[in-house]
């Protein structure tokens, strides 16, 4: 019995032992490498695969030019990724110290205080200055008045074109379609549905926030808004909405549009696709994995105005960061204008400087000239606001019906108003709580 | 062993040795019930405490007593995924099936049978994320394989999960995948069937089908129970799948519970209601295994 407890005791010893080896060994090596690091900056970021060597090379140049600071870059793929990531960071006081994020995010971060205000840094360093940046994409970083992201890209979702398609139908590729009833006869002309080929595209179909904003456009091409004026309402079943929801319902019974249960993959690069829409972030992931498409980009056909959707990316330092200074220097460089305007080429996006436009590819190429003239001249930054995924979200389902054909237009949207109102008086929704222009 | 007398126990020191061997028997259990309290108890309770508050993870939370209750029995999208999980939990009995008539055909000792159920086994091995990717790639109405293989017969394939009424049903039939740990439990359950029943069924004329009914049947039935129980609990909880290939629509035809859940804790940061939502599933399985474990009374066998 002695022995059998002597053993006993001798294996609890041993296993103790070997347990506490383990956790050492799992937490030592990163704890020293951190203390030999002089800073390390923590990075996340989405990016297209399509980009990723890029901005892995810009990181690694940041380095080089400023020795004693380190950068940890993450990459996402998507923004679904992303959001939840930096929004459990911030429950678990984890964050990272620089986030790249898209200017709804801003706007709940910063609502929810979790964003340095940038405007000293501005100030002291003297750049970046409101003048240099194009006005709407400076609004469009900023919260109750302070700059609470540096701005980095616009992107410009705008209409799309296959040339070779156009040719085949008898079409010009020099006349895109510009009124909505250009729209509607062209794609009809394009489709043939028995070859899963078709006129229009639109970005994509589902219950994503997405689904709704590129419908926007549409909305604001109408001369519709989102909330009525005092902002206590959702009005998007006036009838300027109703006429933009019937414009493409109507395209999908005249079989001219994508129906909403034949999913897109694919189709575009295939050819199948005559007009689509989609933003200068397609022309890398084109150039990779479609070489032989020939598009051309126009301006999205208007009704009784123009209206491109625009959006915007900034870089942001998370405030529970405790490498402020360091985080700025690396926004700094990573935003300076030449470093923006190379970084912006390949992500397919536009630079946020002024000056930049009159620079090659922007000023040349004939692609990328269309979405200068619409951020320049048409834009329509996505409004801002509290809670903007989750209102969506109310909206997409009722879309989906007059998608599907179950609804009319006018039943969908009574019933998108009804159920997105609701939700927004629920939080509280008023004009304090958007940024809409 | 007890001692012969208490006189022997107290000298020889047993009280002391058996007190000794079951300290000794909770430090060895004690990893797991300290893992127990930590990662499951501990945010199971505050799941419930989260559940009676309003809370976005970045700002205090508020408390609301039982608003989100009250909320979840009027919200529309709640008792559409539970129909939802409903629907999906159809493939069930549909695995229960699969598995059995598997475990049945690998209950033999031919040559390379080790081999037949470690290939049947195998899909199971595979992680959640890639079957779903793959199996997005083959439901493609166009391009993917299940509608090319349906067109070689000359029929025009449905738009499966990009189809409001052909999503779930496609799911379903991808949930079949998994048909691997069920099989194998299965597999173990056959094996404790002794022969001479078989045998001497046989001897008295039974058919094979007879021999099923009367004899697998009856003495497997704890473990159809057993992963009847189990798979429903599962079936109820599936996300990950159904994440990746709809994301809950077209139409959310396809959003379960769990998926729900999920977008209103990760997408629109409603914490509070998310717990509510989540005690709600829970209160509905609970309730179901009670009520399976009741009827099983009825028709499980137990030697």
């Amino acid at each position: 019995m002695r022995t059998l407890a002597r053993t006993n005791r001798g294996h609890a010893v041993a296993g103790a032992v070997l347990l506490g080896a383990v956790i050492l060994g799992i937490l030592l090596p990163p704890g020293l490498a951190r203390a030999q690091q002089a800073v390390t900056l923590d990075f996340w970021a989405q990016t297209d695969s399509a980009v990723v060597p890029f901005v892995d090379q810009m990181v690694a140049r940041f380095e080089r030019e400023n020795p004693g600071i380190k950068v940890n870059t993450q990459h996402f793929g998507k923004w679904t990724e992303l959001w939840p990531k930096i929004l459990t960071a911030v429950a678990t006081k984890t964050v990272p110290d620089v986030v790249r994020v898209k200017e709804i995010y801003v706007f709940e971060l910063a609502d929810r205080g979790a964003l340095t205000r940038l405007d000293e840094f501005a100030r002291r360093d003297g750049s970046p200055k409101r003048g240099e940046i194009v006005p709407a994409l400076w609004d469009a970083a900023t919260y109750k008045g302070g700059l609470y992201g540096y701005p980095q890209f616009a992107y410009v979702m705008v209409f799309f074109y296959n040339t070779d398609a156009f040719k085949r139908a008898g079409l010009d590729p020099e006349k895109p379609p510009v009124t909505w009833e250009d729209m509607k006869a062209t794609a009809k002309k394009l489709s043939n549905p028995s070859e899963n080929a078709w006129g229009y595209a639109p970005y994509e179909y589902g219950t994503r926030e997405m689904v709704f904003a590129w419908w926007l456009a549409h909305l604001w091409q109408a001369g519709g808004e989102v909330w009525n004026k005092d902002y206590s309402k959702i009005a998007i079943n006036s009838p300027e909405g109703v006429r933009a929801l019937e414009y493409l319902v109507d395209m999908i019974k005249a079989k001219g549009m994508l129906p909403p249960d034949t999913p897109r993959t694919g189709l575009v690069e295939s050819g199948k696709i005559g007009m689509w829409q989609t933003g200068g972030w397609s022309f890398p992931a084109y150039a990779k994995y479609a070489p032989n498409l020939k598009y051309r980009t126009a301006l999205q056909p208007k009704d009784k105005q123009h209206a491109n959707l625009i959006g915007l990316d900034v870089l942001a330092i998370m405030k529970e960061s405790r490498k402020q200074e360091a985080a700025w220097k690396f926004l700094s460089f990573m935003n300076s204008e030449e470093n923006n305007v190379e970084l912006a080429a390949q992500y397919g996006h536009l630079p946020v400087w002024k000056r930049a436009f009159s620079k090659p590819p922007f000023s040349t190429d004939p692609n990328w000239k269309v979405l200068v003239d619409a951020l320049q001249n048409y834009p329509r930054v996505k409004p801002r606001s509290s809670q903007w995924e989750e209102l969506s979200q109310k909206i997409t389902p009722h879309l989906q019906d007059a998608y599907f054909l179950r609804k009319s237009p006018k039943e969908a949207l009574d019933a998108a108003a009804q159920d997105a109102t609701r939700f927004w008086q629920s939080i509280g929704g008023n004009a304090s709580k958007v940024a809409d222009k | 062993m007890a001692p012969l007398s208490p006189e022997i126990a107290v000298a020889s020191g047993w009280h002391r040795q058996a007190y000794r061997r079951v300290l000794v028997g909770y430090a060895f259990i004690l990893p797991w019930v300290i893992g127990f309290l930590l990662f499951k108890a501990y945010p199971i309770g505050a799941s419930f405490y989260i559940s009676l508050h309003q809370w976005d993870l970045l700002k205090p939370p508020i408390y609301v007593e039982f608003e989100n209750y009250v909320r979840l029995s009027r919200d529309p999208l709640f008792w559409t995924s539970l129909l939802n999980t409903l629907y999906y939990a159809l493939c069930v009995p549909l695995r229960l099936v699969l598995a059995l008539a598997l475990a049945m055909l690998l209950n033999r000792s031919w040559p390379g049978i080790n081999a037949a159920r470690a290939l049947l086994y195998l899909p199971s091995a595979t992680p959640v994320a890639v079957i779903a990717v793959v199996w997005t790639l083959m439901y493609h109405p166009t391009f993917g394989a299940v509608n090319t293989i349906f067109g070689y017969a000359a029929i025009r394939g449905p738009k499966w999960i990009a189809s409001p009424e052909w999503a779930m049903p496609a799911l379903i039939f991808m949930s079949l995948w998994y048909v691997g740990p069920m099989m194998v439990i299965f597999l173990a359950g056959l094996k404790g069937i002794p022969s001479v029943l078989y045998e001497a069924a046989a001897i008295d004329g039974a058919s094979a089908w007879n021999q099923f009914k009367n004899i697998t049947l009856p003495v497997v039935s704890p473990v159809i129970l057993l992963n009847l129980v189990m798979d429903i609990i599962l079936a109820f909880q599936v996300f990950a799948s159904i994440y990746i290939m709809t994301g809950g629509g077209p139409m959310n035809r396809t959003l379960v519970l769990a998926l729900y859940i999920y977008q209103h804790a990760f997408v629109w940061l409603n914490m509070g209601y998310a717990s509510a939502l989540a005690w709600g599933l829970f209160l509905l399985t609970f309730g179901l295994t009670l009520a399976q474990m009741r009827v099983s009374k009825r028709w499980v066998f137990y030697q």
